[in-house]
């Protein structure tokens, strides 16, 4: 009764609600626009976060996640293009089914299919979340760079199909890292006696760059888009029979989410594709799939929307992003000083039970949302590419600038999308830079202070058990990961 | 090639910055890592790691992951097709080469619009400033400077100061236009002084 009365008045006297039902609106339109990733719908709305509350500008961020993973869809069924990564693996039978004249119940099936998934990942991150963070206490500098070490053996899975660029990447993010003023001793490394970059490379710019204006250089190369929405499609909710036949899709893709989202790199997209695999290959009528299998639309959108909860367990309880959105967040988190990992949960909890609030109002206010959006989103999906563009454009200078009033920043944030740009082209992936940036000071200041501790004997970190326990389990993810490159390189066909 | 140029690059930005990392100034407070331990680690690490790309045979193609494998299939699928821009005819694509070379061209072209932009948005304001951007990225991504560009980067500068200044009041550059009103106000012959 506690706990709901101070959720309860935690809801009424903050702005998490409407911060909840914006952060949908605004993710949706985002996921919807193809080549509009949620990271980049995310990293849009970061600077204006700066001036809020720390709960209600995370939520923001949070929901916006959620939002833009349903948002994917629309476009998915409607015009035959997802508008997010995770949503190509809707476009089968979304399509087909809209193609049917029957684009409403595939808009309502992704809706409802998005809302079981985000409840059942807000269930998961509610119960993981917790445990994982009752560590905190124990932890010294030794144990926070072990943490720090095996959050960057993430970069293991997220390498793509070249690990070795992947480290490369990281290794430079790490060197990122290090321009400012030194954690130990106060000297300035790497400013060229620039002021601005005293305190460091502020990882949002790094973000916006590398994620928004890369791709926004990108996209200019690429052929626009042929086709429009022809209809106004209207949301219509499933009926209790195909409720019945959506529940085994929607159990499949909840499980698959809940256990791709914890993984590192795993994300929304791998596990799209494998709920819809999987849905398929247990499904009574599979050879319905890729058809207009109402079931083809279920699993991967109630995958990726437990992705979007899910995903923020390492991140909350180990200070670890997992996904190019977890990393945004994580950013939106550093930009008021709050610090995921195992000390917000003492510091700041009311930052933790807000989110939850948050994602649990902002994955109901879907529903609503999705219904009182959906004619506006059609007109911005329709609109011409040159034009949506440069409006993107213009917004990211606009934000970039209002972080600090400051030019320079706007520079470097173009300077970071060419970088991503370049990285893109010669097929590097990003997110290990800036896995590299946000986990490099941790990393740093940890090592040496934990030498400082020890009198310099490098011991400390076997002896410690945390640190033992965290860096042997980083060298099982990296051998574990090893071994399935060296596997797949054998069995995958040249 | 593509990895033999990201290697070559990396080794020269490893260079580089193991060479500042060396020229960081000592502290008497420094620990026995001190401030330049881990960047020259860093520098050797990525100096090392782009050695063992460089040193890797080339590769006709990447084999990639399976999700890797069907993102490029659909985008070299609409890289075939020819997908028209702003509804116009469709627009056949004749080589991948024809495409990169295209694209180079139009990303730094509207790289160079955003450079512009930081360059004389402090002369001619915000709301002409990103008006002028809307419209030359619109026309860096195929666009016509017409009419209807020009309405469009004009509600879409309106739109943006409203968001920005109006209702979040958040500052954003305003030009020389304050001080030439200022100017233009001014008493003739005499100056202004505040009291």
């Amino acid at each position: 009764v506690t706990v709901l009365s101070s959720a309860l008045e935690q809801l009424l006297t903050t702005s998490i609600v409407p911060a909840a039902f914006g952060g949908v609106a605004w993710g949706i339109f985002g996921g919807a626009l193809p080549g509009i990733s949620p990271s980049i719908t995310m990293a849009l709305l970061l600077p204006f976060t700066y001036g809020m509350d720390p709960s209600v500008a995370v939520v923001l961020l949070a929901s916006t996640y959620v939002g833009a993973e349903y948002g994917g869809s629309i476009p998915a069924i409607l015009i035959g293009t997802p508008g997010t990564n995770a949503a190509a693996a809707t476009v089968a039978d979304g399509y087909a089914l809209k193609q049917q004249g029957r684009a409403g119940e595939a808009l309502g099936i992704s809706l409802y299919s998005g809302l079981v998934g985000g409840l059942v990942g807000l269930l998961v991150l509610t119960l993981l979340t917790q445990p994982l963070s009752r560590v905190a206490l124990a932890f010294t500098p030794a144990s926070y760079f072990a943490l720090g070490v095996l959050g960057l053996t993430a970069i293991a899975s997220l390498a793509g199909h070249s690990m070795l660029k992947g480290l490369m990447a990281g290794t430079m993010g790490l060197m990122l890292s290090t321009v400012g003023t030194d954690p130990v001793t106060g000297v300035s490394r790497f400013t060229f006696d620039s002021p601005e970059l005293l305190s460091g490379i502020p990882p949002i710019l790094v973000m916006i760059g590398l994620f928004a204006v890369s791709e926004i250089l990108a996209q200019s190369a690429e052929p626009a888009r042929d086709r429009a929405p022809t209809e106004r499609a209207r949301i219509r909710v499933p009926g209790p029979a195909m409720w019945r036949r959506l529940a085994l899709p929607q159990a499949i893709g909840s499980l698959v989410g809940a256990v791709e989202g914890l993984m590192p790199g795993a994300g929304g997209t791998v596990s799209s594709f494998l709920a819809y695999n999987e849905a398929r290959r247990w499904s009574r009528r599979p050879d319905e799939f890729g058809h207009g299998s109402p079931e083809g639309v279920a699993a991967p959108e109630t995958a990726n929307n437990t992705v979007a909860c899910t995903a923020l367990v390492p991140m909350l309880s180990l200070g670890i992003p997992s996904s190019n959105s977890a990393a945004v967040l994580l950013g939106g988190f550093l930009i008021h000083g709050l610090v995921p990992g195992p000390q917000l949960f003492v510091k700041n909890p009311e930052v933790v039970s807000g989110l939850y609030l948050g994602l649990l109002v902002a994955n109901l206010a879907m529903v609503a949302v999705g219904y009182l959006v959906m004619g506006p989103c059609i007109w911005l999906v329709s609109r011409p590419k040159p034009y949506l563009m440069a409006f993107v454009y213009a917004l990211v200078v606009s934000g970039v600038f209002a972080i600090q009033a400051s030019l320079i920043q706007v520079g470097l944030a173009l300077g970071f999308g060419v970088v991503g740009w370049a990285m893109r082209r010669l097929d590097v992936p990003l997110l290990p830079m800036v896995l590299g940036l946000v986990l490099g000071f941790m990393v740093e200041s940890n090592y040496r202070r934990a030498l400082v501790l020890s009198g310099g004997s490098r011991s400390t970190f076997v002896e410690d058990p945390i640190a033992a326990g965290l860096l042997a389990v980083a060298t099982l993810v990296v051998g574990v990961t090893l071994v399935r490159r060296v596997r797949d390189m054998r069995t995958s066909p040249r | 090639m593509n990895d033999r140029l990201f290697a070559l690059a990396s080794l020269a930005l490893a260079g580089g910055y193991y060479l500042l990392a060396r020229n960081v100034p000592a502290s008497e407070l420094a620990d026995s890592t001190g401030p330049a331990g881990l960047p020259v680690i860093y520098a050797a690490t990525l100096a090392g790691l782009s050695l063992m790309l460089l040193a890797r045979p080339l590769q006709g193609g990447s084999k990639g992951t399976a999700e890797a494998r069907l993102h490029g299939r659909s985008a070299a699928k609409e890289r075939r097709q020819g997908v028209p821009v702003d509804g116009g005819p469709a627009r056949h694509v004749t080589s991948a080469q024809d495409l990169s070379y295209k694209g180079v061209g139009r990303a730094a072209l509207t790289l160079a619009v955003g450079a512009v932009y930081v360059a004389v948005v402090p002369i001619i304001g915000y709301a002409a400033g990103v008006a002028a951007l809307i419209a030359a990225t619109a026309w860096a991504y195929g666009a016509s400077l017409n009419v209807r560009t020009t309405i469009v980067a004009m509600s879409g500068a309106a739109v943006l100061w409203l968001l920005f200044v109006w209702l979040l009041g958040i500052q954003q550059p305003p030009g020389l236009w304050p001080d030439l009103v200022g100017l233009a106000l001014a008493p003739p012959g005499g100056t202004t002084t505040s009291p």
